[in-house]
């Protein structure tokens, strides 16, 4: 899957996950800047990312997603 | 459509009496206190009901529902205002309720207008006396069967028109949801998440859960659900149990026997956290404790208690930080004057939004980290006795975490306050220490951090005092 892909998937998730109706993320997005984005909506997005790409994270992983991008790093590194 | 409510325990006592959810996060105060919330939280079905009682007024044709499906984003206390927000789209509701200005649950549910053959349902009440799961573990493959109840003239009481309009199986399977979470598994010590519910093609005899999947790393438990008019599945949390601090005998192997038996010491907030660690370890240093609290009066007493039993003095005094001139009065009343004062009265401290500042907030982390500080140093001045003071602060005013800006802006408030008394006083010494993220009530999380025993660090800090 290329990244763009992946960039769109994990925004879809997001914003489903946080119900930000289509509010635009961008790579450098992070909880920092969205509200909603607290620890316990991040559990949800990252159970639905791996239902979605058919993978688990190590908790090691989870420390270094600090931003959309840094999320789509990762997916790609288990693709 | 917009509406406001505040739910009061007498209601969270009637939403128990009905579901039969006597889960006592959502029932005792005292229980709830030593939660995340730091008081009473309402049941996310609770919410959920109300949201769809009130919803469906506004649609008199729709009589069961085809699809549920619901998130549980942000805890909500009693006596907190909850504003609600629906949009009917033909059959199809759209809801969702804030707490604090955040988003507390979204709902979206599609209803038909066509009746359904509805089985009957049980008319008894539940027993209030059963007590929720307590397990630590929950294996896969736990699996009960349960009961569709409904008491039909209290549920008419609280929720009128889904009494009404839906199949009682349905309403009562609804409620079975918060039941079957709250009591069964994960149980006692369980957040809930979301729902996601359908009419079954083919319809299940009995209701019953079973848990089909527990994510290890964040204790995320899902369950299958049936019941004959509902099915799908539940998501809920294990949530961390309460922290419970190292006993007396623990933490006197970390001191030595009289070292702080020179010390009349007043810990400020004693009865559990840091306050506690604090009383056991100069206590076990031959320190003549008093401790306050406001209102865990029975862990304060149990303290005391721990501490006799060890040989040592502590003793308790109830004091309410919004007027704490009583509380001194008592503890100074028998001529008692304190040669250390320790001070760790905090509200819950995780209370703060990214980017949002809220001045009520800010205001009630300063009336506890500089107004009652104040206050009682003045009072305790009065005396004309010197003494030390140790005001713990936090790392979060160098880290400014993003949620936590009024936590920390009060903070260095108090610092600021520490630093001017200190010079404008000559002999008032007062140590601040930039503490870590501590192990504590406070600090437990459902995702997945690091907490620092907060002994150790103490216990140098005391140490550093009295030197």
């Amino acid at each position: 899957m290329h990244k763009d892909q992946i960039f769109q998937t994990v925004q879809e998730i997001i914003q489903d996950a946080l119900d930000l109706e289509n509010q635009p993320l961008t790579l450098a997005s992070s909880a920092k800047d969205i509200e909603r984005w607290d620890s316990v909506a991040n559990i949800g997005i990252i159970m639905s990312i791996e239902q979605e790409f058919g993978f688990k994270f190590d908790l090691s992983e989870l420390d270094t997603m600090n931003t959309v991008g840094d999320i789509v790093e990762a997916i790609e590194k288990h693709m | 459509m917009k509406t406001l409510r505040t739910f009061t325990i007498d209601d969270q006592l009637r939403f128990a009496k009905l579901s039969g959810d006597n889960n006592p996060m959502h029932t005792d105060p005292g229980f709830a206190r030593r939660l995340m919330l730091g008081k009473i939280v309402v049941h996310g079905v609770h919410t959920l009901m109300w949201g769809l009682d009130i919803a469906l007024a506004e649609n008199k044709t729709l009589s069961h529902i085809s699809q549920l499906k619901v998130k549980f984003a942000k805890a909500i206390g009693i006596d907190e205002e909850v504003s609600l927000e629906w949009e009917w789209k033909g059959a199809s509701l759209s809801l969702k309720a804030h707490v604090r200005h955040e988003l507390a649950m979204t709902v979206r549910a599609v209803f038909k207008s066509e009746s359904i053959d509805a089985p009957l349902v049980s008319r008894s009440r539940f027993d209030k006396d059963v007590l929720p799961n307590d397990a630590d573990s929950l294996e896969l493959g736990l699996r009960e069967n349960l009961q569709l109840t409904l008491d039909s003239s209290l549920c008419k009481s609280l929720f009128p028109e889904l009494l009404s309009r839906l199949p009682d199986a349905q309403t009562a399977a609804i409620l079975l949801t918060s039941k079957t979470i709250g009591m069964h598994c994960p149980g006692l010590h369980s957040i809930f998440s979301g729902i996601s519910l359908t009419v079954p093609g083919e319809r299940p005899e009995y209701a019953r859960y079973e848990l089909i999947d527990f994510d290890e790393r964040f204790s995320f438990a899902t369950l299958d659900f049936q019941t004959p008019l509902l099915t799908g599945t539940l998501t809920a949390f294990q949530r961390p149990k309460p922290v419970e601090q190292p006993d007396f005998s623990a933490l006197s192997q970390m001191v030595e026997n009289n070292e702080f038996n020179e010390s009349r010491a007043l810990v400020i907030g004693g009865s559990r956290g840091l306050g506690e660690v604090t009383a056991k370890l100069l206590a076990a240093g031959g320190a003549d404790i008093r401790i306050t609290y406001h209102s865990g009066k029975a862990e304060a007493d149990k303290l005391c208690t721990e501490i006799a039993e060890h040989g040592r003095s502590c003793s308790c005094f109830q004091l309410d930080i919004s007027s704490p001139d009583q509380g001194m009065d008592a503890i100074l009343e028998d001529g008692w004057l304190p040669t250390d004062v320790y001070y760790y009265p905090t509200p819950p401290i995780f209370q703060g939004t990214a980017g949002k500042f809220s001045q009520e907030l800010f205001e009630q982390f300063c009336l506890f980290y500089v107004s009652a500080f104040s206050s009682i140093l003045t009072r305790l001045r009065e005396t004309g006795s010197a003494f030390r003071v140790l005001y713990p602060s936090t790392v979060a005013v160098d880290e400014l975490p993003p949620n936590m800006m009024e936590y920390a802006a009060a903070k260095t408030a108090g610092e600021s306050i520490c630093k001017s008394l200190s010079r404008q006083l000559g002999d008032l010494a007062i140590t601040i220490t930039r503490f870590p993220r501590l192990d504590t009530d406070q600090t437990v999380s459902l995702y997945p951090v690091r907490n620092e025993p907060p002994a150790p660090l103490i216990l140098a800090t005391l140490r550093e005092m009295s030197n």
